[in-house]
């Protein structure tokens, strides 16, 4: 519990830097922007590959998201949520879009069950960072569910489907996947609780 | 429904939603239960949406090219420019 209150200090403090960017960023600090990407580069690369296992497309699109937040920082509204959490929102949405344009592209080639089994980055300790306490929170919170849970749940989060989708996708009716949908999220309300408190 | 069959349905809709996993049809309906200010749908959404939020720190992280930073200063100077 110390060990939490500590981080959430800590994280609070980063976040409180980052917001400082941002509206550095809004009035057309390019420096700024560049600070923002050199302290949150890896955590939205590696969202953007997680969600599209190939590096030239997740290339483009961290570029586009960089972009984005060059053009809209003024947008930010620090009570609609953390920057981090702002910038990672703006990662999956754009690296839905491109999923699914590029599925439909695919989608002429091949079945749709072959696609959307997106690999996790290669565990190579150097390439990992030390993660921040909220970070670690979250694994656990994901680890703590069941495989079916967590697997309707990162299908709907990383692939951006429907659950109609997923249910197809999973072979399963699809009552069962709102349960099992239900009951995960429920899962990560209880243990995420600590996080859900703070925000607030 | 019976109360707590409808409860477990706004959670449903709720937690799909929140990760944008609805049908158009759906999404309509349960924004109807957001509305309805007794149905709780408000407060555990808000929940979710933090907890789908959170989703996306638990990524292992990875680095880069370090070209694409160069990349990103070129384009934000070009736009100025432009």
């Amino acid at each position: 519990l110390v060990q939490f209150a500590t981080d959430t200090a800590e994280a609070r403090a980063r976040d409180q830097e980052w917001i400082a960017l941002i509206q550095k960023v809004a009035d057309g600090d390019q420096a700024a922007l560049a600070t923002l990407y050199d302290t949150t580069n890896r955590i939205v690369y590696g969202l953007i590959m997680r969600v599209l296992s190939d590096t030239s497309t997740a290339e483009e699109v961290l570029l586009d998201v960089y972009t984005q937040v060059w053009r809209q920082a003024a947008s930010y509204d620090t009570q609609r949520g953390t920057p981090l959490a702002w910038l990672t929102t703006i990662a999956r949405s754009r690296a839905i879009d491109r999923l699914r344009s590029g599925w439909q592209d695919q989608q002429r080639k091949e079945p749709l069950d072959t696609l959307g089994d997106t690999p996790t980055a290669a565990a190579n300790p150097e390439e990992v960072t030390v993660t921040s306490e909220r970070q670690r929170l979250v694994r656990a919170a994901l680890d703590s569910l069941s495989p079916e849970q967590r697997d309707v749940i990162e299908l709907a989060y990383y692939s951006g489907l429907s659950h109609s989708e997923i249910a197809a996708k999973l072979n399963q009716p699809l009552g069962t996947v709102k349960t099992r949908t239900r009951l995960g999220m429920m899962k990560l309300r209880e243990v995420l609780r600590p996080i859900l408190e703070s925000n607030k | 429904l019976d109360p707590k069959e409808r409860q477990e349905e706004i959670q449903a809709l709720a937690a799909l939603f929140a990760l944008g996993a609805l049908n158009e049809r759906e999404t309509r309906a349960f924004e109807a239960d957001l509305r309805d200010s007794e149905s709780g749908a408000g407060e555990i959404l808000a929940d979710f949406e933090s907890i789908v939020t959170a989703i996306g720190l638990s990524v292992r992280e990875m680095p880069p090219p370090d070209s694409i930073r160069k990349r990103l200063l070129s384009r934000i100077e070009e736009r100025d420019e432009g």
